[in-house]
């Protein structure tokens, strides 16, 4: 049975890229404030906080090792990871509220929050 | 023909495509990440789910889905990654599968709104096992990406679309 040659796509598409784009451009609504903290979270708990106005250089112990963060200039970044893909060393720095550097093997994530911050060990 | 739900030849079919599913896993894998972001891939795999959806059903979809997130996370990635894959891989079959049945969409169609549930599945689960909300912030570029992988294996899929599955072939 030959298919008959028609077109690729259907009119009904565009709802679907539609709708893919309007969720896409959700995260994008304006945000407002600047970042003020990281919050700092291995595998679901929060284990640090940090100013980002302060810099300096820190380490948190994750499964497989310790992840290195540098705060600088407003910013946090990551500068190393014991994990194999290296996703989060490559992400860069991150300074707006809501933003997120992400190590997934190492279930890290370094959260920009615009709370003032309160240093505070958990568990 | 066999007249037993999981017959010898079910079971050969959902067996060779388990492991082209791997396959493509596996080879996707070995490509240089172009956006270092995480959950950026090809989705290859995911070929196979629309081939089996639109040539033989959802539940064999579904079955080839679940052995092949849970092979290639054990095999190639963390059991962790399961997680992942399995909350994405549901959400995906589940879009595609809601997709193909209201009949309007392109196969195209169908494989970017399986993309795109995919990474929304696995971005889920993410957040709430990570519990950050901040993950989201990864929502845009991702459903980018995946219009494009999906759209691309949309095409491919139509190209395979008549691969012979009986008497000799696959």
């Amino acid at each position: 049975m030959r298919r008959k040659k028609g077109n690729i796509w259907r009119p009904c598409d565009l709802l679907i890229v539609g709708m893919v784009l309007a969720l896409a451009a959700l995260p994008l609504l304006p945000r407002g404030e600047e970042g003020k903290t990281v919050e700092i979270k291995v595998e679901g708990e929060t284990v640090r906080r940090l100013p980002l106005d302060v810099p300096g250089d820190y380490t948190v112990p994750t499964g497989n090792g310790e992840i290195a963060l540098r705060v600088a200039d407003g910013a946090v970044a990551v500068v190393s990871s014991p994990c194999p893909d290296q996703t989060c060393v490559h992400t860069g720095a991150r300074r707006e509220r809501g933003e997120a550097i992400v190590c997934l093997p190492e279930q890290f994530v370094a959260e920009i929050t615009g709370e003032s911050e309160v240093d505070a060990y958990v568990g | 023909m066999s007249d037993r739900r999981f017959g010898t030849r079910t079971l050969c079919r959902l067996a060779l495509l388990t492991g082209v599913a791997l396959v493509l896993s596996y080879l996707e894998g070995l490509l240089p990440p172009v956006v270092p972001l995480p959950g950026v891939k090809l989705g290859l795999a995911n070929l196979v789910t629309l081939f089996l959806l639109y040539r033989v059903g959802v539940a064999e979809a579904a079955l080839v889905l679940a052995a092949r997130i849970l092979l290639s996370s054990l095999l190639f990635a963390t059991p962790a990654a399961a997680l992942y894959s399995l909350g994405g891989g549901a959400c995906a079959l589940l879009a595609m599968t809601l997709c193909r049945k209201c009949g309007r969409f392109s196969p195209p169609g169908v494989s970017v709104a399986g993309a795109a549930a995919h990474q929304l599945g696995q971005l889920a689960v993410a957040a709430l096992l990570l519990r950050s909300a901040a993950l989201f912030s990864y929502l845009t570029p991702l459903l980018l990406v995946s219009l494009v992988t999906g759209t691309g294996n949309g095409l491919i899929f139509l190209l395979v679309r008549d691969v012979p599955l009986s008497s000799d072939g696959k």
